[in-house]
């Protein structure tokens, strides 16, 4: 066994010093980046190129990922997995905020706001209020278990089949992760191609870079300072184009609270125009068209295009989807493994609570975005003439997301001859402002932030599944020290070269897979790991057959009502099946476990020790039979 | 103080029991500020409050996301500060 020798908890003057060092960092960085930003402006005022601009941005911030990765080097498995479990309550939140806020959340979630009205608020609450389940039912409980995977608790709680359990729950980690993580490639390569006018292709692998830098040398210790920084990279970009434009529009620029206005503005200019309201809810039918082009691209025959209006009005499928979004958020491997790397169970708590406020800072104000742009598009550019429409729509029009089309050909633009990317609304939200490039460049780096620190994330759980759970636990668990490292860093390579790859066609299945990454998550991992903490009785043969179980469920519902919407329960479209998946698991879990024997007594004993707040986990050593007395192995150190 | 042996039970159970209370108490709040208005959500559009939004769509995309954030601090601190100090699940040193 590979042993750890002298990785002590750091003294109570020795947190504090850590914590000063860091504020002072971290504080110097902010102010960097605020000066950083005001000379480009001087700068582009005097006629810096915009494409400088732009390479200073992306260079400085990569540069930046690559020194706190090199800084971070470490030989330790305890910081290369879980960042030597020191990181504070306040920065870990940052760092999940970060891990959690990818490029969708980023540059699409507004633009979803934006097309779907009140129906894409479903994942505003979704992506939010699973924080309060992570925070009151997960967080310290995982904490203190203290292992460093999510496979680990998987197995390690359901001991009596360790193995087993242990390649299941890898399994799913990998499939959920790695769908995610070809979209931030994906994102990754969107931004560096429309911003800076590299090839996409090149974009994917120069972002690529970026991510390797950050997590190949220091694991999860680079990865969690790296996503600090990249945290108030992109909160910073994020909040500025539209504090501006509230102030434009307004005249007061506090976009949150200011955006009522917009949407009562737009309520006018619709009543005017006969349109849809914007805010009216459940207001979408089903349809296959996603399946459409998806079999398509992949050479299939596309099936019949099918919409289905019957459930229209009804709120069930909005209901489940913020369901399912919120039991996948607690599902995600990622997410969860952040709470592993805070020094205590009781900072776990307070942990959750910061990470969600500063995910909150970002989704209090995506509406904000979405109610602006909207207002802007009714009031100057719909109903104009198609020659005199505002500068900022030309530039657009030439990348392809703003399409106009005179159908009725009277010169003036209808609402229905206008196509609108959902990703504009983010993007180009600087120049409707009418703010300098160097602001838009400053989003884009905070795109790329985004999409760069949830890759890390992915990453990492990836690598670890394999390199940990199914390697070295598994397959070889007498494998030396630095050979599970060199796996470690190897599989980090290759999982990222593999997303690159599957990132590369662009194929519209990916971003669906993302979609469908929560309910996945949600019908493997949430009910099994919620039941291990709070069931005893719930044993291996339950949580071996509800995860296989949720997983078939939540697929089959999913591609069924993918490819044929008339297949639905109550309206629920396949973005919802974790709702069935994760009725399976539950159901499939109990049962099991109630007909099969319990749990041994050591597990039972395991479970009463997670209620406890204070102390390192005692776990029974490895390699002893179940029913043994445990042995005094502490965790996440074997 | 560490580990399950040396915790007495009736003193853990008490704690757990308590610690469930808290917890379902936030747990309803969870639900009622997620579930309970989005179905009467074209009703309360017609309501419009502070700036000009319509009741509904406020209630989703910042009333029920604030109160995410409070109910994860009331849990914390109530958690850290009052129930782990009155059962004696205080941090070593």
């Amino acid at each position: 066994m590979a042993q750890e020798a002298g990785y002590t908890p750091l003294t109570r003057a020795q947190i504090s010093a850590f914590r000063r060092r860091l504020a002072k960092y971290y504080g110097s960085f902010f102010i960097f980046l605020i000066i950083f930003t005001l000379i480009l402006l001087l700068l582009e005022n005097v006629g810096l190129p915009k494409a400088y601009i732009g390479y200073a941005f992306i260079f400085l911030t990569l540069a930046l990922y690559a020194f706190i990765g090199i800084l971070n080097f470490t030989r330790r498995l305890e910081e290369y997995y879980v960042a030597g479990r020191r990181v504070p309550a306040f920065f870990n939140g940052m760092a999940t905020g970060a891990d959690w806020m990818s490029a969708a959340s980023f540059i699409s979630m507004a633009g979803t706001l934006w097309l779907l009205g009140y129906d894409g608020l479903a994942y505003i609450m979704g992506w939010t209020g699973g924080y309060v389940l992570l925070a009151l039912l997960f967080a310290p409980y995982i904490r203190k278990f203290g292992q460093y995977t999510i496979p680990d608790f998987v197995a390690t709680r359901y001991g009596e089949k360790a193995r087993l359990t242990r390649l299941v729950a890898a399994i799913c980690a990998i499939i959920v992760s790695l769908a995610y993580v070809t979209a931030q490639v994906t994102g990754v390569g969107i931004i560096m191609s429309r911003f800076f006018g590299l090839d996409y292709r090149v974009g994917v692998f120069v972002g690529l870079a970026g991510v390797l830098v950050c997590s190949f040398l220091g694991g999860m210790k680079s990865i969690t300072w790296t996503q600090v920084a990249q945290y108030i990279i992109l909160i910073v970009a994020y909040l500025i184009p539209v504090t501006f434009l509230s102030g434009k529009l307004t005249g007061v620029p506090f976009p949150q609270l200011m955006y009522g206005q917009a949407l009562s503005h737009i309520a006018q200019l619709e009543q005017s125009m006969n349109l849809a309201s914007y805010v009216q809810p459940f207001k979408q039918a089903l349809s296959n068209a996603s399946a459409i082009t998806a079999f398509k691209q992949i050479g299939l025959t596309p099936p019949e295009p099918i919409t289905v209006r019957d459930w229209v009005g009804t709120p069930w499928q909005f209901l489940a989807l913020t369901l399912c979004l919120m039991a996948g958020t607690v599902g995600l491997p990622h997410i969860l493994i952040r709470y592993y790397t805070v020094p205590s169970p009781k900072e776990a708590r307070i942990s959750v609570g910061w990470s969600l406020f500063f995910i909150w800072l970002l989704y209090v104000t995506a509406p904000a975005y979405a109610a602006f742009s909207r207002w802007e598009v009714l009031q100057n550019v719909v109903g104009q003439p198609i020659n005199a429409l505002p500068a900022w729509t030309t530039s657009w029009i030439r990348t392809g997301l703003l399409t106009i089309k005179d159908a009725n050909g009277d010169g003036l633009l209808q609402f229905n001859e206008l196509t609108i990317n959902p990703d504009i609304v983010v993007l180009a939200t600087p120049e409707i402002a009418g703010l300098p490039f160097t602001i838009a460049a400053l989003v884009a780096a905070g795109g790329l932030a985004a999409a760069l620190s949830t890759a890390d994330g992915l990453l990492l759980v990836i690598s670890t599944a394999v390199a940990h759970d199914i390697y070295a636990k598994i397959i070889n668990p007498n494998a030396p020290y630095g050979r599970r490292f060199f796996l470690s860093r190897l599989m980090i390579l290759i999982s990222a070269i593999i997303a690159a790859l599957l990132a590369i066609p662009q194929f519209a299945l990916i971003v669906q897979l993302v979609a469908w990454a929560f309910s996945l998550a949600a019908s493997t991992f949430f009910p099994v790991i919620l039941l291990g903490i709070f069931w005893k009785r719930a044993n291996a043969n339950g949580a071996i057959a509800g995860m296989i179980g949720g997983l078939i469920v939540c697929f089959a519902y999913m591609i069924a009502n993918y490819i044929d919407p008339r297949i639905n329960v109550l309206g629920l479209s396949h973005l919802s099946a974790g709702i069935f998946g994760m009725a399976a698991n539950f159901l499939l879990l109990i049962i099991v476990s109630l007909a099969t024997a319990p749990a041994p007594k050591y597990i039972e004993d395991m479970v009463d020790q997670l209620r406890i707040p204070v102390g390192e986990m005692r776990l029974p050593a490895p390699g002893t039979a179940p029913g043994t007395a445990p042995g005094v192995a502490p965790a996440g150190h074997d | 103080m560490s580990g399950a042996p040396g915790v007495d039970s009736t003193r853990l159970e008490a704690y757990w029991k308590e610690q469930w209370r808290l917890i379902l108490t936030l747990l309803v709040i969870w639900f009622a500020v997620t579930y309970l208005h989005p179905p009467f959500a074209a009703s309360l559009n017609n309501i419009r409050i502070l700036t000009g939004f319509p009741l509904g769509y406020w209630l989703s995309s910042q009333f029920a996301i604030t109160v995410y954030v409070i109910l994860i601090f009331v849990y914390a601190l109530t958690m850290n500060q009052v129930i782990d100090k009155k059962y004696g699940f205080e941090e070593e040193e």
